[in-house]
């Protein structure tokens, strides 16, 4: 397994984990008193920050468990990420535009955010599953 | 995942040049995987790279990547 494999296995988790207790949190309180009454703004932040901080440590302490690989980004590397990426653009457009409409519609913030912040995650989610697939059964 | 009709000897050549996979890849600036991917079929490499292997393993690069023309693929199906 190369070195830009396993950032991918080791951050993907991580966007379930965050995610997934954002989520836990959010949907009783949805379910039971309306999304009038929830604060969502600092658990969205926090969610946030948590992802991009453990994302850096991860890949610190991976890159100090391999150095000689650490900043070998090679061909077939570039190749996978840019195929990932036009196979699941699909994924990264539509939050963003969807996000816009419902901003034009004047739609609660509330659905905007969570378009967005979910429609990122999972697009993220999408790409990253992509590029396992195709170290895993190749390109030509 | 649509199948390649490119083949290769790459792993052959490498033999004959007694280098060790991780060898390769250090001279083509490439994970060691990549040349695994290669050399499985994988992964059909950049032309670019295709010519640094042909470089590396003193092989011409039609000697180490083939393409069947439509004739041998006829006579095969």
């Amino acid at each position: 397994m190369n070195y830009q494999e396993k950032t991918i296995l080791i951050a993907l988790p991580l966007d379930f984990i965050i995610f997934g207790a954002y989520s836990i949190w959010l949907i009783p309180q949805l379910l039971n008193e309306g999304m009038e009454s929830i604060d969502y703004r600092g658990p969205v932040i926090l969610a946030l920050v948590a992802s991009v901080l453990l994302t850096i440590i991860s890949q610190i302490l991976l890159a100090s468990f391999n150095h000689k690989q650490a900043n070998l980004e090679d061909v077939r590397d570039k190749e996978i990420r840019r195929r990932a990426t036009g196979y699941t653009l699909v994924f990264l457009a539509a939050p963003y535009l969807v996000g816009l409409i419902l901003a034009i519609a004047e739609a609660d913030y509330f659905y905007i955010v969570h378009v967005m912040l979910f429609g990122g995650v999972l697009a993220d989610i999408v790409t990253s599953l992509a590029q396992l697939r195709f170290y895993r059964k190749g390109i030509n | 995942m649509k199948p390649t009709r490119i083949t290769n000897q790459v792993k052959k050549h490498r033999l004959l040049a007694s280098l060790t996979q991780e060898e390769l890849a250090q001279k083509l600036g490439v994970s060691r995987q990549t040349v695994i991917a290669i050399e499985s079929g994988k992964y059909s490499p950049t032309l670019e790279t295709a010519f640094m292997l042909a470089n590396v393993l003193g092989a011409g690069v039609e000697e180490l990547f083939q393409y069947p023309n439509e004739e041998e693929v006829g006579q095969s199906d």
